[in-house]
């Protein structure tokens, strides 16, 4: 090997491609840019700025978190609902006046000033929230006009008293706490905040409250269609907001203790760029607490550094607007073209050297024949969608259709059938248990039982998480085949953890490990994973000994042998490897082998490709997926092999007419049953020298069952 | 081109590392009337027809036939090589065969044999017609492959063929076009220019043969042209090897993976075009190739396919006969009018078709 091709090798071994798309895939990923960013900056200060982690700076800085962030965490509130309120800086001014004017010159006390001010921002918010919310105004434009307004406003009183606000001083123990006190070392407002944020987090992103908030502004119409009160979350948003806002405005009187003629103005600016700067989207719907903190503490690393490096006020309001363009454009982008990248990125093929195929030249036993050309016929034009059969000791037939049904047929013919059993989500493989059960995997609803009456049952959809998956594994995709062990326990493999039952091509691109054998145990209803990273297993049966299961990884075209008890417990072996095909469901024949079906062939184009990660990878983004090189699945074939995993027999329908894809097949009483999920009939092949009385059910329970 | 922006169209696929195939629309709507066509006879290998007054005239590999109103054919001629084309006018007939070259058979000139001499190839001839009772045309696909090799050829994006005028009376060969991507099919005009099919661009020409002038005149064609027959109404009949592929355009952009397939993967694997599917179980699959239900769509991709398109006599295509991709009748690569008939030879579906009145100027 050389070395080129060793380091290709290494790469796809130990390189996981597939968790970039997993992790695009994350909600959390829309903070990844801003939180990069706001390390960035710290980093930049932090050895530029000269004190920059000092206690003064940081206690400064964390008054001023206090501040900016109960206001920014009003606006987030605002934005999440679909608005936006341009109208902050206002209602700050205003309640600062109302506070400096109560606490200085009314020597009100605590919870009096405290109780005004409130009010003063709530009477703000109900004013935008009267016009947005109920009268449906635009909200950029009434927020803009109610900016000018409360400005106004608070330029016309606050000459008046700014005399009377300068010479008093307030006459409250618990304010100056607030403004000046610290708690083990930290700023009283700041533990406020903390508080007030913790029950903000909680609210928005665990409450009915937040919940509502979200679908308003992640789809107005359809949460009015949901049965929410649009206008009043609306309305309640723009409250909420001006009454945080108003907060803020209280603490910052409590730490400041006056007020200029300019306060609040520009605040506007701040709060907008840390909102969007903290990846809360604009469009509205999405966002969260972290990252509005995330914003306020950019935006004031950097205003304060700016100022601390004695860079001037309209400089530093100029790097802060262009933050803001930055990141709204960074927003717009990203929220335009996640999906795409993700869609391109989410395949990733991995390198795979298939062994060369078992021969079917003539005279082998896996010869290319037509034995399954001239076969009898059940169902046809009925099924759709028939993966596996099986038969109960009545001798009637059950399968599986794409509508979610089991059907069964009876006998003698099986031209008469019924719905056995609703279950909903595609039936795949079935076996039955020691009481009569049907035990059947359903795609992407799990594991289900259906008792002798028809009824459907849930056994398990979920199994153990494993460590190191990102995205939650512990849901099953594609529960395939299942079987029983002689104890009771069923064990079923899924096929793949990364994609649904209906893009089963897009997991054969990858030809990764992404499935894996899980055990159900119904005596304690424990479920637990026993082999993972497994190439699409498929058929599961437990073998003659009692001991093990023999089980199929498709698109790595072997078979495998699990021990479950006995002395060799726990270990794996290989029973075949380097099929010609991709096995499918394995099955009991009645001479103590076993039945394979190949559900389609290899083929050398596909086979070469596979050696080459990057075509596939390519070939998946560039091309449409109707032109795909995918396996051969119009041609099927079913073989027979020994518990040595020796291939004894091969039967083919070579031109693919009757039985293009044989997923699975079973012997009931001298004759083999053959299924295709994607055939429209079944088929039915006299075995001349299979034992005429053979029901697999009593191979498992005996002849009593 | 800065080799910046190469990486870039490569990267985002724009430009020439697009791989969008046209679809068959306006006269090349699909239909299914090749595979409705009437089977006149079975032969395996069957290329090359021609119309004589002595009736249709047809090779299969070594041999050339004669095949009679009823379906009944008679044994013409044998040959150690492949028939790779065909051509007959005046009571001579003109034959290529693969690796070897020209003889003309009857007439004046009978026996005159034209072989690959210095930069004049002629091992590889893929179409012949009669410019005059004296002058030959004849279309060489490749300077480095038989006629058999034009999937490796296609592959290859090999780009050496050329277009020949044969003086019989003086046993001259002239060279009239070279660097072609594998012409294979020639046609006379009225005029002094003709037209030829290259098939690996896609594309049909017209070279003047005294300025050596060369147009363009059927472009970005969805499928491999073949060769040209004239039409009664001195319009023309064009065949074609197979549809274009959206895989197959993929793989000739995708180097390394194109290289591996021809020195590893035996040829009847190839992921390329082909005269015909489904012999194998070892053949590629693409996706929409499944059968769903027991049926093959007849939109599916495919790799072999079978059209013959009639154009009018400035090349523009009127009408289509589409053999598509759950049918048999691919790998067309000859069509004759026959009175009022077109006769077809298919070679992937191994039959002479006949389709009834659609020839003698008459449209539908």
């Amino acid at each position: 090997m050389s070395m080129a091709e060793s380091l290709v090798r290494w790469r796809y071994r130990f390189l996981p491609d597939h968790v970039v798309g997993e992790l695009l895939s994350k909600k959390w990923i829309d903070s990844v840019i801003p939180f990069t960013a706001l390390v960035l900056l710290l980093a930049i200060f932090g050895s530029i700025v000269p004190g920059f982690f000092g206690l003064a700076t940081l206690t400064n800085l964390s008054g001023q978190v206090a501040e900016l962030g109960l206001v920014v965490l009003g606006l987030t509130i605002v934005i999440v609902s679909g608005g936006i309120d341009l109208s902050i800086g206002s209602t700050f001014a205003l309640a600062v006046l109302a506070t400096l004017y109560g606490m200085n010159v009314g020597q009100w006390s605590f919870g009096t000033g405290l109780a005004a001010t409130l009010a003063v921002g709530a009477a703000c918010g109900f004013i935008n929230a009267v016009m947005i919310g109920i009268l449906r105004m635009r909200a950029f434009l009434t927020t803009l006009v109610t900016l000018i307004i409360f400005r106004s406003a608070f330029e016309i009183l606050f000459p008046k008293v700014s005399t009377a606000l300068v010479t008093s001083s307030p006459d409250s123990p618990v304010y100056d706490y607030l403004g000046l006190g610290q708690i083990a070392g930290i700023p009283a407002s700041f533990v406020f905040f903390v508080v007030m944020a913790v029950i903000l987090h909680i609210i928005l992103s665990r409450g009915r409250y937040g919940w509502r908030l979200f679908a308003v502004g992640g789809a107005r119409r359809s949460a009015y269609n949901a049965g929410i009160n649009v206008r009043l979350t609306v309305f309640s948003a723009y409250v909420v907001c001006s009454v945080l806002v108003a907060l803020a405005a209280f603490l910052f009187c409590a730490r400041i203790g006056s007020a200029a003629s300019d306060v609040g103005s520009g605040l506007e600016l701040q709060a907008l760029t840390a909102t969007v700067l903290g990846g809360i989207s604009l469009g509205g719907g999405r966002g969260s607490v972290a990252k509005a903190l995330m914003g306020v503490v950019f935006v004031l690393v950097l205003s304060n550094g700016l100022l601390t490096l004695a860079v001037p006020g309209p400089v530093n309001d100029l790097t802060l607007g262009f933050v803001l363009l930055a990141s709204v454009f960074l927003d717009v982008r990203w929220t335009k073209n996640r999906h795409k990248i993700l869609r391109s990125v989410y395949i990733s093929p991995t390198l795979v050297k298939m062994p060369d195929p078992v021969s079917t030249e003539p005279g082998t036993p896996m010869a290319v024949n037509d034995r399954l050309k001239d076969v009898g016929v059940i169902g046809l034009g009925v099924l759709d969608g028939a993966e596996d059969v099986i038969f109960d000791g009545e001798d009637r037939l059950y399968t599986g259709s794409r509508q979610g049904e089991i059907l069964r047929f009876y006998p003698p013919d099986y031209t008469r059938w019924k719905v056995f059993a609703h279950i909903g989500g595609a039936p795949l493989g079935m076996a039955f248990d020691r009481q009569g059960n049907l035990i059947v995997c359903v795609a992407g609803m799990g594991l289900y039982q259906v008792s002798p009456a028809g009824e459907a049952k849930l056994l398990t959809a979920e199994t153990n998480r494993s460590l190191t998956s990102v995205v939650d594994d512990s849901p099953m995709k594609l529960a395939d085949d299942c079987d029983i062990l002689p104890d009771g326990r069923i064990v079923f493999s899924e096929a793949t953890v990364r994609f649904e039952m209906h893009d089963w091509y897009a997991d054969a691109l990858e030809s990764r490990g992404n499935g894996r054998i899980i055990t159900y145990d119904p005596s304690s209803g424990v479920t637990r994973t026993l082999i993972s990273n497994l190439v699409f297993p498929n058929g599961v049966c437990t073998a003659f000994d009692g001991q093990s299961v023999l089980f199929a990884e498709s698109w790595a075209c072997r078979i495998n042998r699990y021990y479950f008890a006995g002395p060799k417990a726990g270990r794996l072996e290989r029973v075949i490897e380097g099929l010609p095909g991709y096995p499918d469901n394995i099955n009991r024949a009645s001479d103590g082998t076993y039945w394979l079906a190949l559900m389609g062939m290899r083929t050398p184009a596909l086979d070469l490709s596979l050696e080459m990660p990057g075509f596939r990878r390519r070939m998946a983004r560039r091309i449409s997926e109707d032109a795909w090189l995918m396996p051969n699945l119009n041609t099927g074939c079913v073989l027979r092999f020994n518990e040595k995993g020796e291939i004894l027999e091969s039967l083919w329908d070579q031109t693919g007419e009757k039985h293009p894809m044989i997923t699975s097949m079973r012997e009931h009483k001298g004759v083999l049953y053959l299924c295709g999920i994607f055939n429209n009939r079944m088929g039915t092949l006299d075995l001349p020298n299979a034992d005429k009385n053979w029901f697999s059910s009593h191979s498992y329970w005996g002849k009593s069952a | 081109m800065n080799p910046f922006g190469e990486f870039l169209d490569r990267f985002f696929g724009r430009r020439a590392w697009a791989v969008t195939v046209p679809t068959f629309d306006g006269p090349l709507l699909p239909n299914q009337q090749l595979e409705k066509a009437e089977t006149l006879a079975v032969l395996d290998a069957a290329d090359n027809v021609v119309s004589t007054h002595k009736g249709i005239v047809v090779s299969s590999g070594n041999r050339l036939l004669r095949v009679r109103a009823d379906g009944d054919m008679d044994e013409l001629a044998s040959f150690d090589q492949p028939v790779t084309a065909l051509a007959a006018a005046r009571g001579m007939t003109a034959v290529a065969l693969d690796g070897e070259g020209i003889v003309i058979r009857g007439g004046v000139y009978d026996g005159a044999a034209f072989k690959t001499t210095g930069n004049i190839n002629l091992g590889c001839v893929t179409a012949l017609t009669f410019l005059n009772s004296d002058t030959l045309l004849a279309s060489n696909g490749s300077a480095s492959t038989g006629f058999s090799g034009w999937r490796r050829d296609l592959m290859q994006k090999g780009c050496s063929g050329s277009v020949l005028k044969i003086d019989l009376a003086g046993r001259k060969v002239e060279l009239v076009k070279s660097d072609l991507a594998w012409p294979a099919g020639v046609a006379t005009t009225g005029s002094n220019r003709i037209f030829v099919s290259e098939s690996w661009r896609h594309r049909v020409l017209s070279i003047d043969l005294n300025s050596g002038e060369v147009e363009s005149v059927l472009e970005h064609l969805p499928a491999y042209p073949a060769r040209i027959s004239p039409a009664m109404d001195a319009g023309y009949w064009l065949t074609f090897y197979s549809t274009r592929n959206q895989l197959v355009e993929f793989i000739l952009r995708e180097d390394r993976y194109r290289r591996r397939m021809l020195e590893e993967i035996p040829e009847d694997f190839w992921m390329a075009p082909a005269l015909s599917s489904w012999n194998s179980y070892r053949e590629p699959m693409q996706g929409s190739q499944l059968k769903q239900m027991g049926v093959l769509k007849p939109y599916a991709v495919t790799r072999s396919y079978g059209l013959v398109v009639n154009c009018d006599p400035q090349m523009r295509p009127l009408r289509s006969f589409h053999s598509r991709a759950d049918g048999r009748m691919h790998g067309t690569l000859a069509a004759c009018e026959h009175g009022e008939d077109l006769i077809i030879a298919s070679r992937g579906g191994s039959k002479i078709l006949r389709l009834p009145d659609v020839a003698g100027g008459q449209r539908g």
